[in-house]
């Protein structure tokens, strides 16, 4: 199998050794999933255990379907199963969280919780990690305080369009050739 | 009616990929990138990207900094208005586009109408909300085995179709919401059927009776 980190299509064979329990599909089908269920997740939930909590929950409940059913009639529909069940685990928890009468709105919500992502549910590994604050390094002064400010420091975009003279399209720009350079670095491995 | 994913072309023109990590996006656009980046191998590789570019860079790329807040900003609170969407676009995400979804930003309740399918007997009743902008009903889904899409038709008792399309089933156990727009449908009887996409065997029909209030 190919790395989980680079560009990948499903075949009948991959979803059958899948659904078997291959313990190496499925360490690819977790591993390859993982950010694209943590994009969506990090916007909706409010804290990384509950990303987390969500992420396994997705996982289990789509191989536990996929063992029951004996598989996918459409092995392309993967990723959109994988979507699908998603939803579904979010929608659970907003239902749950909304019996328990839990404060979702903005003037009363509850404190976040206060920790960091565990170094468990980091996707890169540290050496990755390292390429990729590397290739960042590399950026234009401007540029590597632009991403500073969007990623680490969380400023408000208008804030720092404002602040640093670029409109919102310039930060667009700017994320795309900062995820090539990610991506160069990852391909470098 | 709108399409429920994204083409690749759109994504790309509309550099979707990257207002999707600069959260730019509404909750019904998301969703529609979502739905189509799963699938699409290209970008699952320009988000699992960008997921790696958002981690590296939560740490200070200058030593000795000190991280203001310890999760990124969207992660800190959601707001029932956002919740509420999702709970909708899981609903839309299985079967209806609603356009007024896009300008809703302020908070719904759904309570959904339960529809079983029928084999005989009476239609259900359902009564159609007066003022509100869609009708959410929650369908059991009991095809066994459960395919991995359902093709969806809802039709008057004249046959007239009033909606149609392709839908990824919901988990085993779980019920399919569905979220249909009012002015789509007004005083009169409805059969709503699911069937397998991929053309195998089992219909689920579901029949009500809609009256205005």
């Amino acid at each position: 199998l190919p790395s989980s980190s680079t560009r990948f299509e499903f075949d009948a064979t991959y979803v059958e050794q899948l659904t078997a329990g291959d313990p190496e599909v499925e360490r690819h089908f977790t591993e390859y999933f993982s950010a694209l269920l943590v994009a969506k997740l990090r916007s909706r939930l409010r804290s990384p255990t509950l990303v987390e909590d969500a992420k396994q929950e997705t996982f289990l409940r789509v191989l536990t379907t996929l063992r029951m059913k004996g598989g996918l009639s459409s092995p392309g529909g993967l990723g959109a199963f994988v979507n699908s069940v998603c939803n579904n685990v979010l929608f659970e928890l907003y239902r749950s969280e909304s019996k328990l009468s839990l404060t979702l709105d903005e003037e009363g919500a509850p404190e976040p919780e206060a920790i960091e992502a565990s170094v468990e549910s980091r996707l890169l590994s540290s050496e990755d990690r390292a390429r990729v604050r590397q290739a960042l390094e590399g950026l234009p002064a401007k540029d590597r305080t632009l991403i500073q400010w969007l990623f680490f420091e969380e400023r408000d975009k208008d804030q720092i369009c404002t602040e640093l003279g670029v409109d919102r399209e310039y930060l667009r720009v700017l994320v795309h050739r900062a995820k090539g350079r990610v991506k160069q670095a990852l391909a470098a491995r | 009616m709108t399409e429920q994913t994204m083409r690749h072309e759109q994504a790309v023109a509309s550099r979707a990929a990257e207002r999707y990590l600069l959260d730019e996006m509404s909750e019904l656009e998301r969703h529609r990138f979502e739905a189509h980046y799963f699938s699409c191998p290209e970008c699952a590789e320009d988000i699992r990207v960008g997921v790696a570019l958002q981690e590296a860079a939560s740490e200070p790329l200058t030593p000795g900094q000190s991280k203001p807040n310890a999760w990124p900003r969207p992660l800190r609170l959601v707001s029932l208005a956002a919740a509420a969407a999702l709970v909708m676009t899981v609903g839309y995400q299985s079967l209806f586009v609603i356009p007024e979804l896009q300008s809703m930003a302020r908070p719904q309740a759904l309570a959904p109408v339960v529809l079983r399918p029928v084999s005989r007997g009476a239609d259900t009743p359902i009564t159609l909300p007066a003022g509100a902008s869609f009708l959410s009903m929650s369908l059991d889904v009991n095809l066994d085995p459960l395919p991995s899409e359902l093709q969806y038709d809802l039709a008057t008792d004249q046959g007239i179709v009033v909606a149609s399309g392709r839908v990824a089933a919901p988990a085993p156990g779980t019920p399919l919401l569905l979220l249909v727009p009012s002015k789509a449908l007004s005083a009169g009887r409805y059969a709503l059927t699911l069937r397998p996409a991929d053309g195998s065997a089992g219909t689920l029909a579901y029949r009500f009776v809609a009256s205005t209030e």
